[in-house]
């Protein structure tokens, strides 16, 4: 599986210029085409007090040959939004603001509860079946918008060790 | 068989009366010595897999009064006269406690679905943010993941006492602002004992079905 990840990272940082150098990007050298930049599985989900923060969760997958680095994000339907990230370490839960997550080219990375995450402070009134629109800022990429659906908090997620847990350092 | 006569009988008769009292010394001296040897081994805690670590003696727990989620208070005698898992967290932790409280969720469902079905076992959150998380902010909480489970929190030093004697870490920390606070904490889940005393403990990645299995392993062990 990882043996399969990085041959298909080195096939595409070699194809990548290949197929995409001049044609597709034209002169244009610095941003990787976004198409190659996916984001998947977007969901939000609110705080089960109601009164705390709602976590966003969302998986980046790198398929350009460059670095793609999520530094920020927004919401219409949040005051503001932090990127944060959790780890177990010794038995004990850690949570610390995270400054950038690195998505290395052919990696992803997901956001995910017990891992990096958005935290979506203000965010009221959000039900199940609803959907938020997050907006996405990267240090190496234009912003993007993605439309995340509105999930119920530790339904899905009971119990579940995730296979991509991030190790991203601030 | 002649019967010995004479002073030669006399004597042979006192060796078996010395004999008998000898082995009868090192029959009682051999127990005692068995059972001191016993005594001065640690307590063997009972074999129940790898989901929990049980105590080799359970601790009891101090008194402390804690108000829980409906405003009445909780004390320690609301951990006596049946089994509870505490937890320490706060409502407003978006990520780790969600997961903890899912798999406490899970468990109870495996313990009361299981057999012998149980439904005896408390499931209590103690909010370590006392100023964010009154008893109205941990009712939902609670209540979001098992209407059963119990929501308590207090006074910081009513806090402490009760995470000092479980050996719970607890520490404020920077927030993403400076209106915002975050916390560093034990993801450990804690089994008490109906003495309201510290039996073992779930370190996490939990499981629920591997930690119901245990924790029936440890009532049978204790009975």
């Amino acid at each position: 599986m990882r043996a399969a990840g990085r041959a298909l990272a080195l096939a595409l940082a070699l194809a990548g210029p290949l197929a995409c150098g001049g044609n597709e990007r034209g002169g244009e050298a610095r941003p990787a085409p976004s198409a190659a930049l996916e984001i998947r599985d977007a969901r939000v989900e609110p705080s089960p007090s109601g009164a705390g923060p709602a976590g966003g969760f969302l998986t980046l997958v790198n398929g350009s040959d460059r670095p793609w680095t999520l530094v920020g994000a927004s919401s219409p339907a949040a005051a503001r939004v932090e990127l944060h990230r959790s780890w177990i370490e010794s038995g004990v839960a850690h949570m610390a603001p995270l400054d950038a997550l690195p998505v290395a080219p052919g990696e992803r990375v997901a956001l995910e509860p017990g891992g990096a995450h958005l935290m979506l402070f203000g965010a009221t009134g959000l039900a199940p079946g609803d959907t938020v629109v997050l907006r996405l800022e990267f240090a190496d990429a234009p912003p993007r918008e993605v439309t995340a659906r509105v999930v119920a908090a530790g339904g899905e997620h009971a119990g579940h060790e995730g296979e991509h847990a991030p190790h991203a350092h601030p | 068989m002649s019967t010995p006569i004479g002073p030669q009988a006399e004597q042979s008769r006192r060796i078996r009366w010395a004999l008998r009292i000898a082995g009868a010394a090192v029959v009682v001296l051999g127990l005692w010595f068995v059972s001191e040897v016993r005594r001065s081994l640690p307590p063997q805690a009972p074999e129940v897999g790898p989901a929990a670590t049980v105590l080799p003696v359970p601790k009891p727990l101090p008194t402390f009064t804690l108000t829980d989620d409906a405003g009445e208070p909780f004390t320690r005698e609301r951990l006596e006269g049946h089994w509870s898992f505490l937890f320490f967290g706060y409502a407003s932790c978006p990520s780790i406690c969600p997961i903890t409280m899912a798999t406490l969720r899970d468990l109870r469902h495996e313990l009361v679905t299981g057999s012998p079905p149980l439904d005896d076992a408390q499931v209590v959150l103690v909010s370590i943010d006392p100023d964010r998380d009154d008893p109205a902010t941990l009712h939902h909480y609670v209540h979001y993941f098992d209407p059963t489970f119990v929501g308590a929190t207090g006074e910081p030093a009513e806090i402490d006492r009760l995470t000092r004697a479980l050996g719970v870490f607890h520490q404020r920390t920077p927030g993403g602002s400076d209106d915002d606070y975050d916390f560093d904490h034990s993801a450990s889940v804690l089994l008490v004992d109906p003495d309201a005393s510290l039996h073992a403990v779930f370190s996490p990645p939990i499981d629920p079905a591997a930690a119901a299995e245990a924790f029936r392993a440890i009532r049978k062990a204790r009975r």
